[in-house]
This record gives structure tokens, sequence and C-alpha cells, in this order.
């Protein structure tokens, strides 16, 4: 009886859900990690054992990263445990205030940071390229802390990631959204009348560092994402959404001469057609060297020879 | 670190600096209930600014100094402030 609390105990420890608690209390042996075949493009690959918790953070941290196009980080000073479920009750009824049936307040989320795990699998997605390269055998993460060595000097979030940290991580770029929970979470002045007073008093301990937006917004691809300032967080907060910005985009190229612009355009490629196409003719026999038709010439040697 | 002889705090920081560690490390070593007993003010410097850190302190009997923390550790600091806040310390045991 003695020797089963202890290997419940450390199936406890291990954080794992693969492996089922028979086998493992049967063998102390840890079974290899599992290859994870056909994973989704967020979920990142097992290069050292998943068994620790550090690792876990590192994946949970990497794959938050690859599905968040939007982050606000924020330090955290000493919240209480109630002011924090405050807060996050707070977020969540303000953002389903602007659109009950969208499942976005649900996603938008809280994270409290662990930094230094936290910076390392940042510096693998914005420095190692995963779209081009994978790296799933023995030795992979040295691979990529190697890359990625220079970021931790260059990258400009780098010193902003020490300390108590969160994210405030978004599922979209919504500026309405980010509007709302930049209101609840970080007024200009005072905070939002009708709140909790608990939430009050955990917002005092809240200050916004800088922001961030995935490269695939940005850039179109990982390794081009855009550090915000303060700042820039709150000008992105005030810009209407795409669709808005479509319509404006559309309206401005057909009042501002967009009719002129699509006939210039249009009047190279008619010209280059018209070349290219005359001198298809030519080489087939159908012109000579002056562009004339080559009947004519034809028929008189014709006649010539009758 | 001795926050009760504490009535004001200031800190300024820039995030995107190294220089601003320190001044963060500080406003996490004010403990969750300090701010019924002392106001704190937070400024988020510019991303350029020259400034990495400064830290404003004013204690119960009306000393106050300032830090540039840009090259001192959070080490330095605690012991700035609680070298005074001890002195305060042992003249409130005196008296009882």
């Amino acid at each position: 009886m003695a020797i089963r609390p202890l290997s419940f105990f450390r199936l406890s420890r291990t954080y794992t859900s693969l492996t089922s608690p028979s086998t493992s209390i049967a063998t102390d042996a840890i079974p290899p990690p599992p290859t994870l075949p056909g994973l989704s493009p967020t979920q990142p690959r097992t290069v050292k054992s998943p068994y620790t918790r550090k690792t876990q953070l590192f994946r949970i941290y990497l794959s938050l990263l690859r599905s968040t196009p939007l982050m606000v980080f924020f330090q955290h000073n000493n919240l209480r445990a109630v002011e924090w479920i405050a807060i996050r009750r707070e977020l969540l009824f303000g953002l389903r205030k602007i659109d009950p049936t969208s499942t976005l307040p649900e996603l938008t989320r809280i994270t409290v940071l662990k930094p230094a795990i936290f910076a390392t699998s940042f510096r693998a997605l914005e420095g190692y390229d995963w779209q081009h390269k994978r790296s799933s055998e023995p030795g992979g993460s040295k691979i990529i802390a190697k890359e990625t060595e220079t970021l931790k000097e260059t990258h400009p979030l780098s010193p902003v990631l020490t300390g108590p940290i969160a994210a405030l991580s978004f599922p979209s770029v919504e500026p309405t959204h980010l509007k709302a929970a930049l209101d609840i979470l970080f007024p200009l002045k005072n905070p939002r009348k009708g709140l909790d007073p608990l939430a009050v008093s955990g917002l005092q301990k809240f200050v916004m560092l800088a922001g961030w937006v995935d490269g695939h917004v940005y850039g179109g691809r990982n390794g081009e994402g855009r550090v915000m300032d303060v700042d820039l967080i709150r000008v992105l907060a005030l810009l209407p959404d795409v669709n808005t910005l479509h319509g404006e985009l559309l309206a401005m190229l057909r009042g501002a001469g967009g009719a002129d612009l699509i006939m210039n355009l249009s009047n190279a490629g008619v010209g280059l057609t018209r070349t290219v196409d005359t001198y298809r003719k030519m080489l087939g026999g159908e012109l000579d060297s002056d562009g004339k038709p080559v009947e004519a010439n034809a028929g008189g040697e014709e006649e010539k020879k009758g | 670190m001795i926050t009760k002889y504490l009535t004001t705090v200031s800190v300024a920081f820039n995030p995107f600096s190294k220089a601003g560690r320190t001044a963060r490390i500080f406003m996490a070593l004010l403990g969750p209930y300090t701010r019924e007993t002392m106001k704190i003010k937070t400024t988020v410097l510019n991303r350029d600014s020259e400034v990495g850190g400064r830290v404003e302190v004013r204690f119960k009997d009306g000393k106050e100094f300032q830090m540039d923390t840009s090259k001192m550790t959070i080490a330095d600091i605690v012991e700035e402030v609680d070298r005074h806040s001890r002195s305060l310390k042992r003249a409130d045991d005196l008296s009882g």
C-alpha cells in the first residue's frame, strides 16, 4: 500500500494526459515522446520530452502565439485572486455587450506569463521560421536556440518580457473589440462606471507596456510581426473596421481619377498586345517586313510567271 | 522591503529599454494592499525616451528622494529605501 500513493503522486506531477494510469503505475519507465502525426499548424512539435512543465509551457505559449494575431502585454503588480476573477469577468461581459452573438469575447483571454519561457517561444516564432523549416529530430531545440540567439539583443520586445507580465490575446484584429477591452482594462482617466469595486482596485495595478501584431497580419508570414508602443495601440483601437476601410478605398479610387488610372494602365497592355501580334504575323508570313499584307506581292509574282 | 513608512511612490520607466527593468521590478515589490496606505503613480515613458527608469519616494516624516534607476539593481534601491525606513522604525519602536 505504501507504493501506490507514491506512484500516484508521480503521475500527478507529470502534466500528461497521454498515458493511461494503469501502465504508468505498473512500470516506472517513461514512454517515448509522441510523434504527433498530422498535427495542426498551431500545434508545435515536441522536441524535448513533453513530461516537464517547462516543455508544456513552451508549447502552450508557442501555440498561443501562432493562433493570436494581436497581443497586448501588460505588467500586473501583486493582484489578489479575487481581483483577477473580477477583472476577467468584467472583460468578458464588457465584450459581450458589443455583439452578443459573436464568439470573440470567450476567445479574448488574459494569460499570466512566465517571462523567460515566453521569451524563448517568442524567439522561436519570430526567428525560426517554422513554415520553411521544421525540426523535430533530437537536438532540434539547440538549433533553434542557436539561430535565435541574436534576437535576445535585437528584438524590440525582448526588454519588455521581464518581470511580472501578462498578455491580453485577441483571436482577430478587430479595433472595436480592442477599444472596448482597452476602455475596461486600461482606462485613460477614471475606470468605467459600474465596474465591480474589486476589478477597479485590480486595474490600478495594471500597467500597459507594449503590443504586438502577428507577422501574418502585418507582413504576410511569421517573423515579420510589428511591435507597438502604448500610443500606437490606442491609435489602432480608434481605426474603423476592415469593411469600412475597404469601402473607403474603393470610393477613393472611383472618385479621384480612378477611371483615368485604369485607362492608363490598360493602354500599355493594349499597345503591347498589338505589337506582339504584328510580330507574330510577320514571322508567320502573313505580313512583310514593312507591315503590309503579303497577299498582294505574292499575287503580282504569280502574274509575272504566268 | 519595508513599505510601512512610505506615503507616495511615483515610478516612470521606458518599457522598451533594458534600463527600465529595475523600476518595473520595484513596482512589483509593493504589496497587494499598499494602495490603501500610499499613493502610487506610474508613468510609461516614450519608446525613444533617454531616461530608462526613475523612482521617487516620499516618507511619512516628509523626506523624499529621487533615484535614476537606469544603472541600479533592485537590491540597490531596496537598500536605499530601507536605510531611511529603518531609522523611522527605530524611532517608532522607541516612542512605543
